[in-house]
């Protein structure tokens, strides 16, 4: 195999190019069908990803693939990257990396970010911040809850 | 700029968020109200939330339930949480499902504490009285559903040479005499692992002195099991002990002089001991009951013991929660007033369904 058949090219909704390894960019799923179908060539245009995001995802990638490939870093290790790599991702961020896995398909990229999320939400106005969802009970009809609530795990 | 997710992202996260955080939710909106009570979500949360362990404790005043979490990192031992006052005297646990039932064994409820769930359980008039004791269990409907319903076993531990056993299935309502019998004396406190309920029993048939056994009950094959401890003979006081929802521990104990061994048991049935402790000064009667909890992970256990001091005529029981630190470093963290053993229980709360 020519080195030219091992490289593919990667191109954002905003049109930036991104030649990245085969290996590294079949952990999408979406991709794998792609490349699978024959019907585009050595570039394939992600419309739903901007390059800022799609930087994001190839890091993520590229450090799974190296790990899965060699087996030379230990899965804690690893663990502790996917850490580190959320980790300082605002709540926007966040949200388009968890459509951009979901859209190219990479489980493990949407589980890690899925995570990082739930792992900010611990308050309600967290909640209601953090997942952009707006109270649309009555304050009767959440006095109701509340008390209903009221035994349990206060904390 | 902020970015609006689709229900089912929106979902995938929801049920990677503690159960007990995602209780304080259920007023946020309505949308999420409903999930919080539906029975697809709860499986999902179930899991992929990561589990939150934390236990309950029986006190013995006014007959409260408390539940208290123990952050062992920290050492903080006093968060405790009154969840409801109530009759409840003896609970028994199974995914975050709680079966409580009153002194007399008259009113049963299973309940989760977290949705606020509650079913009531019928039972029949030769099921009252202060000996019998019920235990919650679950069992998988088949491989491909992998659905979870829940099965009580009753049995009278007043009678030690026969005991009934009955069965009643959450999903029919109904009381059935089951026909398996674990041939030897089962001590009250089970602990529920995987399928099963574990208790300390002991044997008692013939010249031999009494054997100490573990006993298993299968809610899918209704069938007993037996398996060795450590020790057959010579400990005056046994526990049992569930670590992370993953394996069985078992608190050994024995008095002139103290000491106190605990062990962990294998996928393979094999155990291996973890911990010894000896206490020299220890100068009291006896050992009534000890409850306990092992965190493998940050090398701690938390045990909670109620020790008999004679004063005169009267007994009086003095119950220690203490903890014990990497080195063997036993360390007395408070006392409560607890009605009787085992007083701690692994608790890990969660969002199941009752049916």
């Amino acid at each position: 195999m020519s080195k030219s058949e091992k490289k593919i090219v990667l191109k954002s909704l905003d049109n930036e190019a991104f030649e990245v390894e085969k290996a590294v960019a079949l952990q999408s799923q979406t991709i794998w069908v792609m490349c699978e179908d024959k019907c585009v060539g050595n570039e394939i245009p992600l419309e739903n990803v901007t390059g800022q995001i799609l930087a994001k995802v190839i890091d993520y990638c590229k450090k799974h693939a190296v790990v899965d490939g060699d087996g030379d870093e230990s899965s804690e290790e690893l663990k502790n990257w996917d850490t580190e790599f959320t980790k300082n991702m605002d709540q926007s961020t966040l949200f388009n990396m968890i459509l951009a896995a979901n859209y190219l398909n990479i489980k493990s990229l949407l589980n890690l970010t899925c995570q990082a999320v739930a792992d900010k939400t611990k308050t309600i106005d967290e909640f209601h911040t953090f997942l952009n969802i707006e109270n649309n009970f009555t304050p009767e009809e959440e006095a109701q809850i509340c008390q209903e609530n009221l035994w349990a795990f206060d904390d | 700029m902020t970015t609006d997710l689709p229900e089912d992202l929106l979902e995938n996260i929801l049920c990677r968020v503690p159960a007990t955080s995602l209780k304080r939710f259920r007023s946020a909106c309505k949308r999420w109200n409903r999930l919080f009570n539906d029975k697809r979500f709860a499986t999902k949360h179930f899991d992929k939330a990561a589990k939150q362990f934390m236990f309950l404790i029986m006190l013995k005043k006014k007959l409260r339930f408390r539940s208290v979490s123990v952050n062992l990192n920290d050492n903080d031992k006093t968060s405790i949480e009154l969840i409801r006052e109530s009759n409840i005297f003896r609970v028994s646990h199974c995914y975050g499902l709680l079966l409580c039932t009153n002194k007399d064994n008259i009113r049963i409820v299973v309940w989760n504490p977290c949705t606020g769930q509650t079913k009531w359980i019928q039972t029949k008039t030769h099921h009252s009285g202060e000996e019998a004791t019920f235990t919650l269990g679950s069992y998988q409907e088949d491989n491909k559903s992998g659905n979870i319903s829940y099965k009580i076993l009753r049995y009278d531990n007043g009678d030690n040479y026969n005991p009934e056993f009955e069965i009643y299935d959450l999903n029919s309502n109904s009381w059935r005499i089951l026909y398996d019998s674990p041939g030897s004396h089962l001590t009250r406190d089970g602990v529920f692992l995987k399928g099963k309920t574990y208790w300390i029993a002991l044997d008692d048939i013939g010249d031999r002195p009494e054997e100490a056994l573990l006993v298993s009950f299968d809610y899918t094959t209704e069938r007993f099991g037996t398996m060795r401890l450590p020790y057959l003979y010579g400990c005056e006081s046994l526990s049992l002990s569930v670590v992370r929802e993953e394996k069985l521990s078992v608190l050994l104990q024995r008095t002139n002089p103290l000491w106190t061994e605990i062990w962990v048991i294998n996928t393979i049935g094999e155990w291996s001991k973890v911990l010894t402790v000896d206490y020299p000064q220890f100068t009291g009667d006896g050992l009534s009951t000890v409850s306990f909890l092992v965190d493998e992970e940050k090398e701690k256990i938390v045990c909670c013991e109620k020790r008999c001091l004679f004063v005169s005529i009267d007994i009086e029981h003095i119950d220690i929660v203490y903890t014990t630190e990497e080195d063997d470093k036993v360390t007395e963290v408070g006392f409560v007033e607890a009605t009787h053993g085992p007083m701690i229980h692994n608790y890990v709360p969660s969002l199941v369904q009752i049916q």
